[in-house]
């Protein structure tokens, strides 16, 4: 029997007039790895909430090991033992990772106290049993991306899902952390579970799946076997586009530097800390950084965006050592800013899309001016079509697809010619055509004369888009000696996880 | 290339949703009277059409919605920039007790000066009760919920005290301070319902522009759903963790000093009655849209007036109206759920 079965499942939007899903037959057998791909907006999002009962269709059913999902019930999904982790952590971040993993079920002591031991030694066993790296007792809020993921990931298992239903789980994942992802799933599908896996790496779909599934529009566009297609023609299928060559280099002589790290530290003990970093960024290259997570990449994010001052050390942002509070006036016309945080730095939900995407030239002069909001709305709709966003400009930005979200920030931050770029994560949640876009725009970036920080924790990132390259392990930076084109995915990787190079 | 228009989408589904608190009042309102009266023809009738059935009547009807609709504008300002202003009833309080002293002061000015600085002080007044809490916030990182709330009940004993003993009129009868000079005083016959409707037709214009077509406007939503994002994009967050707060407390304060120069013509003891409180939920009702404030001012001013009325002829308690009221915000804070939890899709 199939684990899910999805028969003509149909949803229309009416406040968007979209069919973010049409028709759409699915199914996924035990043990089976099923990816979703498509580009933003093809609708996989929605079905993946339909299927976890979080949304109900407008017509079609869901069966979950055969039994149908009732209307009116959200909880029944769950129940039936589909599990579903979201793109956007839904942990409650104020709670610990192992309150969150008890929620709803949680031990107690005398009848009504939260016996808090036993819940941690239960998400210690769970974690282990999984090969998570995880401290039960640590808040969510003060987790960093990746291991919010992982939190996310083990609820699910901790509610006993069958059926994995994983919403582009690898998006701010390293390689090394995707890897280890899908060994765990390959362990659970040994198991006979199954897996939906929703994403845009082609490369990772190729590798782990069984079975492709391509979504455009809303509909089922093919369903493929890995061994039946190639990286190339997959991407072309799934981003509608065929997927631009390697992007073109910045010149290769660098000018003035526009950022500098003379020995600069930040945090204390543990290794979320940057220690005695030194390396500069001239106008006209793009220097990358790999790290990662725990090994500093959120410190050093802080530092070159001047978010947070060094305990020791000189950062000089522009040439000056900036404070946080005196960072707005740098923020309006000379600095970009694109942050791994995007949700919590990057967008004002409940505000409109428009409003999102003028952020900051209201933030400089056009706050003022009393006339012309018309002209600069236009203008930057104009940057997110040209972006390939295209969405009611009066939407909230809460209601946009995460990539959707990612290609706001982007046109927003990346238009115009700012001195100084710090892109981190910078393709989290794109299709592999926006990722293209982006990588070339920050290419253009550099070569027309600014100078852009990228910090990524993707090997192929790094390589796709840096003049010169380095790696963070354990908050120290390790320059990789060769020339970035000529390194491979592998060299890096090995570098970022701390072997000698 | 084709840029869309900038306008929002009406669903039949938002449209519903918005309409239900109101229908909520319409249907509910009678039915509640009717339970606690022994004539429920009677209170039925003077409920529903109480509030009209004279022109004294209607002049104190639309009086009072407007009072409530610029309360309700002042709580839409500070909501829409992120803070939860819980201290209006006190802010408004002390601006009716401000604007009374500004005008006995001025007593020998000419009467519109007078009143003009009035209503100035008046605003002053208010906005001083709110500036704590916006200099703890912009300084502190204070939150405004409790922040407000704590100052305004100082506040309000401390202006029962001063009217009652300091500043009471020892030849009234009531506990009010002196009553003002009636030259400032609007002419009724020409201004059956006061002052207050214009201002808050004008203030809700103003307001309703300001945040569609002004850049500040706008700066304001942004910071407003997230002010690390504000920060980190470069918007000016400390003016913008100050003056909207200060602004709502000068609209209450406003709205106290048409109270205190309105048909009483001096501070009088509890003068507020629950005013600040009833605009959060007509702000709320409204969506926090300017516009939007004027018909659900007039909605709840009219179960206020209603209940009134029904009170005095039919003998419901005026409690029962509380009832009502708490039923249509709960209808209207329902609404506050996050757009994906009412169905919002991610494009």
């Amino acid at each position: 029997m199939a684990l899910l079965s999805a028969t003509g499942v149909s949803k229309y939007y009416p406040s968007t007039a979209t069919r973010a899903n049409d028709g759409i037959d699915f199914r996924v057998d035990p043990g089976e790895l099923v990816a979703l791909v498509g580009e933003n907006g093809a609708g996989k999002s929605t079905f993946a909430r339909i299927v976890a009962g979080l949304e109900e269709p407008d017509s079609g059913e869901i069966r979950v090991k055969g039994t149908a999902l009732r209307r009116g019930r959200p909880g029944e999904a769950e129940r039936l033992g589909v599990g579903f982790v979201p793109q956007v952590s839904s942990l409650a971040p104020g709670l610990t990772v192992a309150e969150n993993l008890v929620l709803g079920r949680e031990p107690i002591r005398f009848g009504f106290l939260l016996d808090r031991r036993r819940a941690e030694y239960e998400a210690a066993m769970l974690a282990e049993r999984y090969g998570f790296l995880l401290d039960p007792g640590a808040a969510v809020s003060s987790l960093p991306p990746a291991a919010r993921r992982s939190a996310d990931i083990l609820r699910a298992l901790a509610r006993g899902a069958d059926l994995l239903v994983l919403d582009e789980p690898t998006s701010i994942l390293t390689e090394a952390e995707a890897d280890r992802l899908f060994d765990l799933l390959a362990r659970l599908r040994a198991a006979g579970k199954g897996v939906i896996l929703i994403s845009h790496r082609i490369r990772e779909v190729l590798e782990v799946s069984d079975r492709i599934v391509v979504l455009r529009k809303g509909r089922v566009e093919a369903s493929l076997r890995p061994a039946d297609t190639d990286e190339r023609s997959l991407a072309a299928l799934a981003a509608n586009a065929v997927p631009r060559e390697r992007v073109r280099k910045p010149r290769a002589e660098p000018g003035e530097a526009r950022l500098e790290f003379r020995g600069a530290s930040l945090g204390g003990a543990g290794s979320a800390t940057v220690r005695e970093v030194s390396f500069e960024v001239r106008s006209g290259e793009v220097f990358g950084i790999a790290a990662l997570a725990g090994n500093g990449l959120d410190a050093l994010e802080d530092l070159a965006a001047a978010e947070r001052e060094p305990d020791s050390g000189v950062v000089l942002v522009l040439g000056t050592r900036v404070k946080p509070r005196e960072r707005a006036s740098l923020r309006r016309e000379r600095l970009a800013y694109l942050p791994t945080d995007r949700e919590g730095r990057a967008l004002s939900p409940r505000a409109s899309l428009v409003d999102n995407a003028l952020a900051r030239t209201l933030a400089g002069s056009g706050r003022k001016a009393l006339r012309g909001l018309r002209a600069m709305s236009a203008a930057a709709l104009r940057q997110n079509a040209w972006f390939g966003l295209h969405a009611e400009p009066s939407r909230p930005a809460s209601t946009l697809s995460g990539g959707n979200r990612q290609r706001l920030v982007a046109a927003r931050e990346l238009s115009g010619s700012p001195e100084l770029v710090i892109a981190a994560n910078p393709s989290q949640g794109l299709d592999a055509s926006a990722q293209a876009d982006l990588w070339a725009r920050l290419s253009e970036l550099a070569h027309s004369g600014s100078a852009v920080l990228l910090l990524t924790s993707s090997a192929e990132e790094l390589l796709a888009v840096s003049t010169k390259a380095a790696v963070l392990y354990r908050g120290r930076l390790k320059p990789l000696a060769e020339d970035p084109s000529a390194t491979s995915v592998h060299a890096v990787a090995a570098a970022m996880s701390g072997a000698a190079s | 290339m084709n840029i869309p228009s900038i306008r929002a989408r009406v669903s039949a589904g938002s449209l519903l949703r918005a309409a239900a608190p109101p229908l909520a009042a319409i249907v509910a309102g009678p039915l509640v009277v009717a339970l606690f009266s022994g004539d429920p023809g009677t209170a039925i009738a003077s409920f529903a059409f109480g509030p009209v059935s004279s022109a004294g009547a209607a002049s104190a009807f639309v009086e009072q919605s407007a009072l409530l609709a610029l309360c309700a504008l002042g709580a839409a300002l500070a909501f829409r920039s992120g803070s939860f202003n819980l201290g209006g009833e006190g802010q408004l309080y002390s601006g009716g007790l401000v604007a009374v002293l500004a005008a006995l002061a001025l007593s020998s000015a000419s009467p519109a000066a007078a009143l003009a600085a009035a209503l100035g002080f008046g605003a002053l007044g208010g906005a001083a009760l709110a500036l704590p809490s916006a200099l703890g916030k912009r300084f502190a990182g204070a939150d405004v919920l409790l922040s407000s709330f704590l100052v305004s009940q100082a506040a309000v004993l401390a202006i029962d005290w001063l009217i009652a003993s300091p500043l009471r009129d020892a030849e009234s009868n009531l506990i009010a301070t002196k009553m003002v000079s009636r030259a400032i005083l609007p002419d009724r016959a020409a201004f059956p319902a006061g002052y207050a409707p214009f201002a808050a037709l004008l203030f809700a214009a103003a307001l309703a522009l300001f945040f569609a077509r002004t850049g500040e406007g706008r700066a304001v939503d942004l910071y407003g759903g997230n002010p690390t994002f504000a920060k980190s994009v470069g918007l000016p967050v400390g003016k913008l963790a100050l003056w909207p707060l200060v602004g709502a407390g000068a609209l209450h304060g406003l709205a106290g000093a048409f109270i205190a120069l309105g048909p009483a013509g001096r501070a009088v003891r509890g003068m507020s009655g629950g005013m600040g409180w009833t605009a959060i939920a007509v702000s709320l009702l409204a969506g926090n849209r300017p516009l939007a404030i004027l018909p659900a001012a007039l909605l709840l001013g009219w179960l206020d007036s209603g209940a009134r009325q029904a009170a005095v002829i039919a003998g419901v308690p005026f409690d029962a109206a509380l009832l009502v009221k708490a039923f249509v915000l709960l209808l209207a804070t329902a609404r506050l759920l996050p757009p994906r939890a009412r169905g919002g899709r991610p494009a």
